[in-house]
């Protein structure tokens, strides 16, 4: 019953941060200089099309009228027409964003499995030439910026050893699946082609490897930190005196509580995994809603900057909660702290 | 623990081996099946696997920058004119000695007083739907440009009163005051198939014309040029295949294929290159990137003078640029020799404010070299003189375009040999484009790059001069000046060919004399490409020859070979 009330209280501030966030992105995207039509059509347009263009995004009307028009439209999945590709900007999205959703699951899982992995790893070895080897990874990881990794990927496996491909979302020769989710892999697992689907695999590992690592190694110190200091505790001495098998105190009452910090960090670092793909999309020619909404901010697209944002705070907002979810799960302080 | 060790990094062994010889099967397989689907429209040119096309397969891919737009009603940019000059045709084409070439049309004339022009079309140009191109679609292109008002509208927006069918084969446009280059500005109206886009129309503002069929033509094609689209992603590639039932020639070996990559980005197209996956770079990467690219076996380095000019702008109604002494000292500080062999080898030194090879480019009155002596002369006889001290000149470079910031450097070093203050600043070219719509935040001065939008002297002087585009990008200069105004409309509507470029000669000498703006130097636009393909700019700049000042114009791809 807690743990509902929990849930529900946490979906209710969601929508107060998501209709805060909507009246951010439009006044930022509003108040910024220039006039938007000129933006838009640039210098040369005639003062007809300048006029026709203002009155068809309504700013003509004060702020508070454009934002009821704005915002009307976008609950009804409507953000307007983006100048920069003359295409609806939710037609746009729904192009683009399964893309970039592609990359970022697998890079999240990546991150979730690698970081878990490493993490109890190097606390089992504690202080050995493993530990020493992955808390290198782990440091040059964090150091290194994604993109200059994406670079260094790109030459490993375009030069120095290609044996996976490194460019676009699907190899010469190969058609795209029909159609369903946006997703290759799961149009073609769908779809039953299996072909078509390793090929889209392969394409996404290495994007998803680069854009993963930074965060994939921070993780994996944080399991590791945790783990080492609660191996220490009474509990676990007293469970390994009651003779509970190693696995179990491992895995169960060890790592369970290590993984708290981590997955709170994991949350914010799988959420900004979207917004930080936009280099490992232009690197990788990898034709997502990242590289779409940084294009659109260098051409002053409102209506694409303005739906871009609104998709990435809701998706941040989704992510969050579910964060919340888990985190409750696994410490049930939490999920209880709302019931005394 | 040290078996478990070994288990693991025997698993990762065996991932790795497993990758490995899936993908070398995947390879085998996009090489057989290239010739196939060969254009799939996510396919970063191909699998870096898969090595480059099949051998004899008739694919060009060029990089260029992103946000390309296929319809001709609303496109103004590099990209775009690259994509739209093959997939439509026009009733002329600037040739790459820029003249005024037949296309669509077979012959044209044009009444005594100017006002006039009759064009008669080529019978039996098919549209890619296979219906015929007729005078109709001429007459709907042309209200359809003028009615949207974006692109290159504003090219005829003065001019052209109405376009209107003869008959079946010949249109008529009838002009509201003469205009002498119009032949040059018609390249920029693209002949849309009417009955396609009618038949696609979506809601829009237009009245009965909905959008005009904006929605449908930023994914679809509705022309008739040598290539047909077969496939637009938005932000990431347009691909296009030849067109059989093409009216006018083909090259032998002529790409059947066409992708325009929108990547720019060094790292990437490396890799493409040396896989093989890309047959010509963009013209935008680092001279550094440019060397890299040199190294690949089979890849050559070329460039030509496209028509762009190198400016350092100067905003003429904010102090000290006030000054025309400030202004003529600051041409006098460049070193241009530095600049077009050091800084961008392969610049030429600008010979007026218009580039060369345009109707009406004369050099006669560029008296500006790198002299230290006579910059200082103009300093002394500034009303800044005796408070130099108090005086910075703000210099702006913008942030999207690095090697900008070599020029700034440059002359903020040699200003301070003669004791004039410059303050570099790194703006971006959105913040740019703001900043110079009010005189005050304009800065003294900003380096730009400029390409006429057509092949005449006039184009220039309107673009860089006239009262109509200050406080644009294109005029930082703020000039606002009537007279001068009146002076190049007179240039433009004059239709004695003679008479016009002795009015463009007179301009360019006035704007040199008052250094409204600097013209440090022409473009050379650079490209890295595969030798097996040849291309006709590179070939007539290798040769001294002119090539196209029309933007778009020296990639019409029907006339390249891939000779392999």
């Amino acid at each position: 019953m807690n743990f509902k009330r929990f849930i529900l209280h946490r979906l209710l501030l969601s929508i107060i941060v998501i209709f805060g966030l909507s009246i951010v992105i439009f006044c930022i995207a509003r108040i910024i200089p220039g006039d938007p039509a000129r933006m838009a059509l640039g210098a040369t347009a005639t003062d007809y099309a300048l006029e026709n263009f203002r009155e068809e995004n309504h700013l003509n009307e004060v702020l508070p009228v454009q934002y009821v028009y704005w915002i009307g439209g976008v609950l009804r999945g409507d953000f307007g027409i983006s100048t920069m590709t003359s295409r609806p900007v939710s037609g746009d999205i729904m192009e683009f964003l399964p893309a970039t959703l592609e990359v970022v699951v697998l890079a999240a899982l990546f991150l979730v499995v690698g970081s878990i992995f490493l993490g109890t790893l190097a606390a089992k070895h504690r202080d050995s030439v493993l530990d020493g080897l992955i808390r290198v990874f782990s440091y040059a990881g964090v150091a290194m910026p994604g993109f200059v990794l994406a670079i260094l990927l790109m030459l490993l496996f375009g030069y120095v050893w290609p044996v996976i491909p490194v460019l676009g979302r699907l190899s010469h020769g190969i058609t795209s699946p029909p159609s369903i989710t946006g997703m290759y892999t799961v149009d073609s697992l769908l779809s039953g082609d299996f072909k078509t689907f390793w090929n889209a695999f392969l394409h996404t590992l290495v994007p998803a490897l680069a854009l993963c690592a930074g965060g994939m190694f921070q993780e994996a110190r944080l399991v590791r930190n945790a783990m080492t200091e609660n191996m220490g505790r009474d509990y676990l001495a007293a469970m390994k005196g009651y003779g509970v098998p190693n696995r179990l105190i491992m895995n169960k009452y060890l790592l369970k509580p290590s993984l708290i910090p981590a997955v709170s960090c994991m949350g914010m670092d799988i959420a900004s995994l979207m917004s930080n793909a936009f280099l490992i999309e232009v690197i990788f020619g990898w034709p997502g809603i990242s590289k779409y909404g940084m294009n659109g901010m260098l051409a002053k697209d409102l209506n694409a900057i303005s739906g871009v944002i609104m998709v990435f705070g809701i998706l941040f907002v989704g992510i969050n909660i579910l964060v919340d979810i888990i985190v409750a799960y696994l410490d049930p302080r939490i999920r209880l702290g709302g019931g005394k | 623990m040290k078996k478990r060790i070994l288990s693991i990094l025997l698993a990762v062994v065996m991932l790795c081996l497993t990758v490995t010889g899936c993908s070398g099967s995947k390879s085998g397989s996009g090489e057989n099946t290239a010739g196939g689907d060969s254009s799939n429209a996510d396919t970063a040119g191909g699998d870096t696997t898969g090595k480059d096309a099949a051998d004899g397969e008739k694919i060009l891919r060029i990089s260029q920058s992103s946000g390309g737009e296929i319809d001709p009603g609303v496109i103004t940019d590099f990209t775009s004119c690259m994509a739209v000059v093959n997939l439509y045709d026009s009733l002329v084409y600037p040739d790459m000695d820029n003249n005024a070439a037949a296309s669509a049309a077979k012959e044209w004339s044009v009444s005594d007083n100017g006002l006039e022009w009759t064009f008669v079309l080529n019978e039996g140009i098919k549209f890619h739907d296979g219906s015929e191109l007729q005078a109709s679609d001429v007459v709907f292109s042309a209200d359809r440009l003028m009615t949207i008002g974006e692109g290159f509208a504003y090219l005829f927006k003065d001019y052209l009163e109405k376009a209107e069918a003869v008959d079946t084969y010949t249109v008529k446009f009838t002009l509201k005051q003469s205009f002498a280059p119009f032949l040059s500005i018609l390249p920029r109206l693209y002949i849309l198939n009417e009955d396609v886009v009618m038949e696609n129309l979506a809601d829009g503002s237009y009245g009965d014309f909905g959008d005009y069929g904006k929605a449908y033509l930023a994914e679809n094609d509705a022309g008739s040029g040598a290539y047909a689209l077969k496939e637009m992603k938005v932000q990431d590639r347009i691909v296009m295949e030849k067109f059989d039932d093409y009216f006018a020639e083909w090259e032998e070996n002529a790409p059947e294929t066409v992708e325009i990559i929108m990547n720019t980005e060094a790292a990437t197209i490396r890799t493409m290159m040396e896989n093989g996956e890309l047959e010509i770079s963009d013209q935008w990467q680092t001279d550094e990137a440019y060397s890299a690219l040199d190294q690949i076996e089979g890849i050559d380095l070329g460039n030509f003078s496209n028509g762009q000019v190198f400016y350092l702008m100067l905003n003429t109604k904010k102090a000290p640029t006030d000054d025309i002494h400030i202004r003529r000292a600051l041409a006098y500080l460049i070193d241009y020799a530095q600049v077009c062999d050091t800084l961008f080898p392969g610049y030429i030194k600008a010979g007026s404010v218009v580039p060369a090879g345009v109707v009406g480019y004369t050099d006669t009155y560029n008296e500006y070299d790198f002299n230290l002596d006579k910059a200082k002369e103009e300093l002394s006889q500034s009303a800044y003189a005796d408070s130099l001290d108090s005086v910075t000149l703000d210099l702006a470079w913008i942030a999207d375009v690095p090697d900008e910031e070599k020029l700034a450097l440059l002359i903020q070093a040699t200003a301070q040999q003669i004791g004039l203050n410059v303050n570099v600043v790194k703006v971006p070219w959105a913040t740019h484009v703001d900043n110079v719509a009010q005189i005050d935040s304009t800065p003294n001065a900003v380096t730009c790059f400029v390409s006429s939008d057509y092949s005449e002297a006039g184009a220039m002087l309107y673009q860089r001069f006239h009262s109509d585009t200050a406080g644009t990008w294109q005029q930082t200069e703020w000039l606002q000046d009537t007279a001068l105004d009146t002076k190049i409309k007179q240039s433009l509507t004059t239709t004695d060919e003679n008479e016009r470029i002795a009015l463009y000669g007179e301009l360019q000498k006035e704007a040199l004399e008052n250094c409204w703006g600097i013209a440090v130097a022409e473009q050379a636009e650079k490209h890295a490409y595969y030798d097996y393909v040849e291309f006709p700019a590179m070939e007539r700049a290798a040769e001294g020859k002119s090539v196209s000042t029309a933007m778009g114009y020296n990639f019409l791809f029907r006339t390249f070979k891939i000779n392999k």
